[in-house]
């Protein structure tokens, strides 16, 4: 019996680009990640375009990874015999960026609540409707106005918590939400961040995929900064994003816009990330070449994870430290 | 506190949406001055007006949008002014579009036409309101794009080869090529990353700081709008409900949703819990009577429910729309 | 819901035409197809609203007999196409197997490439004397599956990546029904404009390979009359009407049945 709820162990998987498609360029690069036993928020914290969707796709095994493995309880998620696919499906649940795309857009919303309260659950009509009510309720909304509608007639806020209501009714032990608010007014967000938090209290936990810092700060336990695929700093949330030790991560806070930080918003100089593609290329460091402190090392050879107090960080730089 | 002369005026401004089922009261009866050498920014959620209020601006009114009332003026640099309300689209294209002012679409890095290498924009502008033939105008173009501190290269590209970050500051280059007094900017950096958007917003200041003209920031983040503007309003439903110094408006925030908007940021380095607001933005075609915040205000009071506020000066420079306030 | 004009327009001409094709016979006072029931070569007038044929037939007649039979026949070939693509594009868009992936792909993608006009042209040839109305559909019907079942292939394959795809197996639901209650909405709203593309193209087809004297020729069809009108020279003989009328209700039918696909697919945002 593993210790550990998820394991992602080496993940990689290419996609073609360019003629035929025959060039191809890892959109996940040897990323590994630990999911406990205990309830944790871990923040997947880049830009768009670094590879978290995909990455978020493989782990919940909707995509094969091209290398290494994603395991389930010790098993290999892509390897589950039928009893353990489905409990794998019910404890391990997903959040989805636009709500809108989440429900088919032709279907009627309350047919995946009820479906899910029946299969997850295993429990008849009229039980389902009572906990489809009550999860329901413990979002902010009541049975009466979800019923029977399609979800053009629910605003984006109202869609995204039926969605996060879907995925509590399963009794989730880990809920892989995909930029779960950046489509959401930002009055709201803080209530169903806080929602997140208060899950956590109550045993559940988080992979929270964002490119949104201070929301990140804000909620996550631990962290991981992914830039072209790679992780390249990890470890708990407010060591990684107060130290900044990586270059990437430190640009990446730099350039917070927040109140009180004017000045220093303004005057410090940022190399702007170049073209992509190429950079999801090199052999070396993928960060090298815009980054202020790279070297010759950085340059030819790619960095492993050194360890830093309790963060990692894959830079050259602090090789001696670890 | 800077050069107070004012550069545009909009009164009693009423616009909207005209469709079959219904009216949508996105602009409701919005008076607002801009000055010179300003950025000021508009703030606002999803469904606020500030986009369909930067196009009245404009002037770029097309059903099913419509003016129904008020006066937008813009006084130019040299002593023209314009009466945009009433002007026709045929006019202001002619006359007034980037030359005295100029807009910059939600998304406008994918404005630019993928066919058409980025000097040969520039061409087009350039005959359009110069007359200028082509050589003519990749010489201006390539000075113009260098003083900017873009690299020369961008000039031979298609938009597609360019990077996001890279085609938004090519994007307001032009909107600044003929120096206008107004350029407003509508969610200039939504589709950017964090550092690209900073890239792209430092530019922008430097260019205004240079040209002292007046930009507009629409914008829903407020991280953005604190490090950015100098003055700025805050938009619910269709309404201004507070105008004032930046700075002024994060220290010392006077309307409810202002303080709500505030106190539900991030911020790194701070865990204490947030709170948002509860409820949602109201329907424009169906707003609520009085004031349209107070189903969500947690100080409302009986008049706030019958009668909406006035705009008012609480202290200098600062206005704000609330009957906590009278 | 409002009813555009477009669509009043465009119902009431297939209206028109299906009137004129399907119940009209029935009023025929003669058996049109036969020959020396009427006096020949009669230019458009009052009592022969079409004028008449070299060989003695009525044209208006004979002609909505023959847009009956050729509208017949698209409806058979449209009908065992989309039938064939539905099931072939659906397999084909959720076959498991790398293998069965490659065949399926592999036998749709040839039928898409190859030269559909030669090869019917052969195959009517060796057949013509066999050749009735429901021949002609279901050798159509051999090409005609090959693009609807690449574009149902496509389709499903994008339905999907798409999350309500993720969401669905998350709440627990399984393959079969994610097929029938997810996808075929969606399917069918594409099959339906498909269908109307393929009445058109198996129409225009069999007027093409009859034209060639390749069609059936007890029967008549808008590509037979043609057929026999240029047989008869009627072009050069000034008998220009006995070209001109099956064309030009045929070129009608064809672009009002365009114009009412281009309608569905704008109404249901299918492309």
């Amino acid at each position: 019996m593993s210790e550990l709820l998820l394991e992602a162990r080496n993940l990689a998987k290419y996609f073609g680009y360019g003629f035929l498609g025959r060039t191809k360029f890892p959109a996940v690069d040897n990323v590994s990640l630990t999911m406990e036993n205990f309830p944790k928020i871990l923040t997947i914290a880049g830009e768009s375009g670094c590879g978290k969707t995909t990455l978020a796709r493989i782990l919940l095994g909707f995509i094969k990874p091209d290398e290494g493995v994603v395991l389930y309880k010790g098993k290999n998620v892509h390897k589950l015999k039928r009893g353990e696919k489905k409990l794998f499906r019910k404890e391990v649940q997903a959040i989805f960026q636009d709500p809108y795309e989440t429900f088919n857009p032709l279907k009627k919303v309350d047919t995946y609540l009820f479906g899910t309260a029946k299969h997850m659950l295993g429990v008849n009509s009229k039980e389902a409707f009572a906990r489809v009510e009550k999860v329901l309720e413990f979002v902010g909304l009541s049975i009466k106005e979800v019923v029977d509608k399609k979800p053009r007639e629910f605003s984006g806020g109202q869609l995204q918590r039926i969605s996060i209501a879907r995925a509590l009714l399963a009794e989730p032990r880990l809920i892989i939400a995909d930029e779960p608010v950046s489509m959401i007014d930002v009055s709201l967000r803080m209530n169903i961040l806080n929602m997140f938090k208060d899950l956590r209290e109550e045993g559940v936990s988080f992979i929270y995929i964002t490119h949104d810092l201070a929301t990140a700060y804000y909620i996550s336990d631990e962290i991981a900064v992914m830039y072209r695929g790679m992780i390249v700093e990890i470890g708990p949330a407010s060591e990684v994003l107060l130290n900044q030790y990586h270059p990437y991560t430190k640009t990446l806070v730099k350039s917070l816009p927040e109140p009180g930080k004017r000045e220093e918003w303004l005057k410090e100089k940022v190399n702007p990330p170049g073209i992509e593609i190429k950079e999801f290329l090199v052999s070396g460091c993928k960060y090298a070449d815009i980054c202020p402190n790279s070297s010759e090392k950085c340059i030819k050879e790619r960095p492993p994870l050194f360890k830093v107090g309790n963060v990692k960080v894959a830079c050259w730089n602090y090789q001696d430290q670890d | 506190m800077k050069n107070m002369s004012i550069v545009l005026k909009c009164l009693n401004v009423k616009g909207g949406y005209e469709l079959s089922e219904a009216y949508i009261d996105a602009v409701s009866n919005v008076s607002l001055e801009l000055r010179t050498n300003e950025i000021f920014g508009i703030a606002g959620e999803s469904g606020c007006g500030k986009s369909t209020f930067i196009k009245t601006i404009y002037g770029y009114i097309e059903p099913p949008l419509i003016l129904k009332d008020g006066t937008i003026e813009l006084y130019g640099r040299n002593g023209k002014t314009f009466n945009i309300s009433s002007l026709s689209l045929g006019y202001l294209r002619k006359n007034v579009w980037w030359k005295y002012i100029s807009y910059i679409p939600q998304n406008a890095m994918n404005v630019l036409n993928p066919t058409m290498r980025i000097r040969d924009h520039f061409a087009e502008i350039y005959k359009e309101h110069m007359g200028l033939k082509k050589r003519d105008s990749y010489t201006r173009a390539q000075e113009y794009i260098e003083s900017f501190g873009l690299p020369n290269e961008v000039l031979s590209a298609f938009p597609h080869q360019l990077s996001g970050g890279m085609r938004q500051r090519v994007v307001i280059a032009l909107s600044l090529l003929f120096e206008p007094d107004i350029v407003l900017a509508d969610e200039p950096t939504s589709a950017l990353d964090v550092i690209n958007q900073r890239v792209s917003l430092v530019f922008l200041r430097k260019a205004q700081r240079k040209l002292k003209n007046t930009i507009v920031v629409v914008s829903h983040d407020m991280g953005v709008q604190s490090v950015l503007t100098d003055r700025m309003g805050i938009m619910y439903a269709g309404k201004i409900v507070e105008i004032g110094e930046t700075q002024t408006i994060f220290e010392n925030p006077l309307h409810p949703y202002t303080k709500m908007l505030i106190k539900s940021l991030p911020r790194l380095g701070d865990k204490t819990r947030r709170v948002g607001a509860k409820g949602q933005p109201p329907d424009l075609r169906n707003p609520p009577p009085g004031c349209r915040f107070h189903p969500r205000c947690p100080y409302s009071k009986p008049i706030c429910r019958k009668e909406e506020p006035t705009l008012l000066e609480a202290e200098q420079g600062h206005y704000v729309s609330c009957w906590l306030m009278e | 819901m409002k009813i555009p004009l477009s669509l009043k327009i465009t119902l009431g001409i297939i209206a028109s035409l299906l009137i004129f094709a399907f119940i009209l016979p029935y009023f025929a006072p003669y058996d049109p197809r036969r020959w020396a029931t009427v006096p020949r070569d009669n230019p458009p007038s009052f009592t022969y609203p079409f004028g008449t044929t070299t060989v003695g037939q009525d044209l208006f007649w004979l002609t909505s007999y023959a847009l009956r039979n050729s509208i017949i026949l698209g409806i058979l070939t449209a009908s065992i196409s989309v039938m064939i693509a539905f099931l072939l594009g659906s397999l084909a868009g959720f076959v498991r197997g790398t293998i069965s992936r490659y065949a399926l792909t592999l036998l749709i993608d040839s039928f898409c490439l190859i030269p559909g006009l030669p090869v019917l042209i052969v195959l009517a040839y060796s057949w013509r004397k066999f050749l009735s109305p429901v021949l002609i559909a279901l050798i159509l019907s051999i090409f005609g599956w090959a693009w609807p079942s690449r574009s149902v292939r496509s389709l499903i394959l994008s339905l999907r990546e798409r999350s309500f795809t993720y969401t669905s197996i998350l709440s627990g639901f399984g393959m079969m029904r994610i097929f029938f209650y997810e996808y075929l909405p969606y399917i069918i709203r594409w099959l339906a404009v498909s269908f109307l593309g393929l009445l058109n193209w198996a129409i225009g087809m069999e007027t093409t390979i009859a034209v060639f004297g390749l069609s059936t020729l007890e029967e008549a069809t808008i590509g037979s009359i043609i057929y026999w009108a240029l047989q008869y020279q009627s072009i050069l003989r000034g008998i220009w009407w006995w070209v001109t009328f099956p064309i030009l209700l045929l070129a009608i039918l064809i672009v009002t049945l365009y114009e009412l696909s281009k309608i569905i697919s704008e109404f249901t945002g299918v492309k």
